[in-house]
């Protein structure tokens, strides 16, 4: 017979109070949200008093009042109890915390600004703004914001993990947003530039759409420099901001440049092989995508640029991800540029489109193609073992193993009509149609799996070059008396490791005092980088000092700080 | 790269150079897809009529426009049995909402046509091909 274990221990008891926060925290977001929307409906009757003729919406208060009578006070409860636990380190350092945190945060901000921006918009060219409901939820959520944003600036209580979320989160919905906006904004306005007011509604003037997409674009990007200048989205050098810096400054404004681009060369092509239908319907695209391409490239370029202060390994990633969104672009060209040619041995009953079709497979090529040719330049290959990044082969797999799945579907695709065809289904000219797009896809596949794969093999079989180890420093804490930004800046370049600079501040020891700047000799920099040179680790300790003797004292301490996240 | 390049050339000048699809017999039953299909991209309403019967006209009013029609009809086989007739195309929609660049949509869809004194006539159409002369309208 097994006997259970009583549940008191340890264990259990941690079990039990991750459990309790979680329902805690659970309980107090959806009372955070009850209540919000409780108040919104009550405020938004308070505005339209004066508005509304006649109210039959008993079911509408009662529930506004509900939400506000019974959700307010327990969530006052519930929170004054959150608060009194946080004085307890354990409550503030629980994952439970930061989470609730960074998703009322979250929801709140998003829910604010979208609420005021719909209010401020929709008095531009309309004759009655409905602007009770969304100014109220605004007023309501913005209040919940203010809240958890003095939380979060909170000097005792604000959650040690997940402390940089609030700013990231803020400064990729007010990019967003900005980009979006100003997109629609910019290509309306272009639009009317290039084809005149196409606008069939008699009476309304082609800028007021405009200047409604402009207001969002100024709220957008508000709330983008609130977060990236004022609350440090800027210098958040987390894992987590690297990526978001990645993924939205860098992959999804590159994505919006290449596609802008594409269409833009699509529609000038179009303008002068493919004048098919009317000019006005050929340029529609036109503005937009002139306007995606400008705010795409702007965006995509401050990134980069704010890239390169960051580490060596989010600059690679940036490359990478560069190279990988024009290489989908040139792919997905050559593949339609395949199925446009094969599209031309089959006559067709009736229509044609086929010239469309090839001038949007060329035109992506080219876009795709010059921009992948100029991020991955593949005329300059490294050339050994150790000058191959580490993010590189990660890369290359990816990139094999994404055209291998899509190549594969592809034969499916063609094995299927094959066999469709061979069992009487259909004559030789259907199966030739039905089988140019994924004949088209397979080659463009297979084309980039073989290239990469072809890489990746001969990479591999590299030597190791003489300078095994330079680059497996990832991070380096300096500790030195005295401002060191040549020598971090220094290592920073030859290492490419994140450089933390600790002043000391021991007491025996004379320190100069902070800003004091004491020009570091560049034989002290030649000593570090040679030391530094050796270490294998991935983290590294240099202290230079006590004392500012010549040739100033230094030592390089290899640290190992496994089990810590960053 | 210098082959994507010589593809690239290649594909201009073969579409470019291109002719216009080869015109069938009107006395068969993919002559009569052929001449209808035509009519309905080009938005002819009124030759596109001329090829159904009236029971296909009739029923074409209850339906709505299915927005804007293909680019491209492409048969896949024809099936004659005495005084009616299957025709299946592959119907190609052209959408100019791909990532980068237009994409197309490829369905399958059937025609059945009816002999009528002599002639053949479409009795029902693929719904991206149905036209209406509009005349419910002035009911």
């Amino acid at each position: 017979m097994i006997s259970q274990a009583p549940a008191t221990g340890p264990g259990a008891r941690s079990i039990q109070l991750t459990l309790r926060r979680m329902i805690l925290y659970a309980l107090l977001f959806a009372l955070v949200i009850i209540t919000a929307v409780g108040l919104s409906g009550l405020l938004e009757r308070l505005f339209s008093t004066g508005a509304l003729l006649a109210s039959g919406d008993v079911a509408g208060l009662a529930r506004s009042l509900a939400f506000t009578l019974i959700g307010g006070p327990l969530t006052a409860v519930l929170w004054w109890m959150v608060w009194r636990r946080l004085d307890d380190a354990p409550e503030r350092t629980a994952p439970a915390w930061a989470v609730y945190l960074s998703a009322v945060y979250a929801v709140s901000l998003i829910t604010a600004v979208t609420a005021l921006l719909t209010t401020a918009s929709s008095f531009i060219g309309r004759p009655e703004p409905q602007w009770y409901g969304p100014l109220s939820a605004g007023l309501v959520w913005a209040g919940i914001w203010i809240w958890h944003h003095w939380v979060w600036r909170h000097p005792v209580k604000h959650p040690p993990g997940l402390e940089d979320v609030p700013a990231i989160t803020g400064w990729v919905f007010g990019l967003a947003v900005a980009v979006v906006s100003a997109i629609s904004a910019l290509g309306g306005l272009l639009d009317v530039a290039v084809r005149g007011n196409a606008s069939l509604i008699a009476g309304a003037p082609w800028w007021q759409p405009i200047v409604r997409a402009l207001v969002w674009a100024v709220g957008g990007a508000g709330v983008w420099w609130w977060h990236w200048f004022r609350r440090g989205g800027r210098s958040v050098e987390t894992t987590l901001g690297d990526v978001a810096l990645v993924g939205a400054g860098i992959f999804a404004a590159g994505a919006t440049a290449l596609t802008g681009a594409g269409v833009v060369v699509f529609v000038l092509l179009r303008t002068a092989l493919d004048r098919g239908g009317a000019m006005s319907e050929l340029l529609a695209p036109l503005g937009t995508a002139l306007a995606s391409a400008a705010v795409g490239a702007l965006v995509w370029r401050y990134h980069r640029v704010i890239g390169t202060r960051r580490s060596l390994a989010t600059r690679r990633a940036g490359r990478l991800v560069t190279s990988g969104v024009a290489l989908a672009a040139a792919a997905s060209g050559i593949g339609v540029v395949i199925n446009a040619t094969l599209a031309t041995a089959v006559s067709p009953l009736a229509g044609g489109g086929v010239r469309t079709l090839l001038l949007g497979g060329v035109s992506s090529l080219l876009v795709g193609g010059c921009t992948w040719w100029f991020a991955w330049n593949p005329l300059q290959q490294p050339g050994s073992a150790d000058a191959i990044p580490p993010g590189r082969r990660i890369y290359l797999v990816v990139f094999f193993g994404i055209s291998a799945v899509v190549a594969l579907i592809a034969l499916l695709v063609i094995g299927y009509r094959l066999f469709e065809f061979l069992l009487g289904g259909s004559s030789g000219a259907g199966l030739l149609d039905r089988v140019r797009a994924p004949l088209g896809l397979l080659t463009a596949a297979g084309l980039v799996a073989a290239y990469h794969f072809a890489l990746w093999r001969r990479e591999r079989a590299r030597p190791p070059g003489a300078s095994a180890g330079a680059h497996a420093i990832d991070r380096v804490t300096l500790v030195a008396p005295y401002d060191t930004a040549a020598l971090s800046k220094a290592v920073r370049d030859a290492t490419g490791a994140k450089v933390a600079v600790w002043r000391r501040a021991e007491s025996g020891h004379q320190a100069l005092p902070a800003g004091a700047a004491v020009p570091v000799e560049q034989a002290l920099v030649d000593r570090v980088l040679t030391a530094l040179a050796d270490v294998t680790a991935r983290n590294v300790l240099v202290v230079i000092g006590p004392g500012t003797g010549q040739p100033a004292p230094f030592e390089v301490i290899p640290v190992d700080m496994d089990g810590r996240s960053r | 790269m210098s082959a994507i390049a010589l593809l690239v050339v290649v594909s201009l000048a073969v579409v470019l150079t291109r002719g216009q699809p080869e015109v069938l017999d009107e006395s068969t039953p993919q002559g009569v897809v052929q001449r209808y299909s035509s009519a309905v991209i080009d938005g002819d309403r009124a030759t596109a009529t001329s090829y159904l019967t009236e029971a296909a006209t009739t029923s074409c009013r209850s339906y709505p426009d299915s927005g804007p029609p293909p680019s491209r009809v492409v048969l896949i086989s024809a099936t004659e049995s005495g005084t009616s007739a299957v025709v299946k195309v592959s119907v190609i929609a052209a959408a100019s909402d791909g990532l980068f660049g237009p994409s197309e949509y490829e369905t399958e869809a059937r025609f059945s046509l009816v002999k009528t004194n002599g002639k053949w006539l479409v009795d029902q159409a693929p719904y991206q091909l149905l036209t209406c002369t509009g005349s419910a309208v002035k009911q």
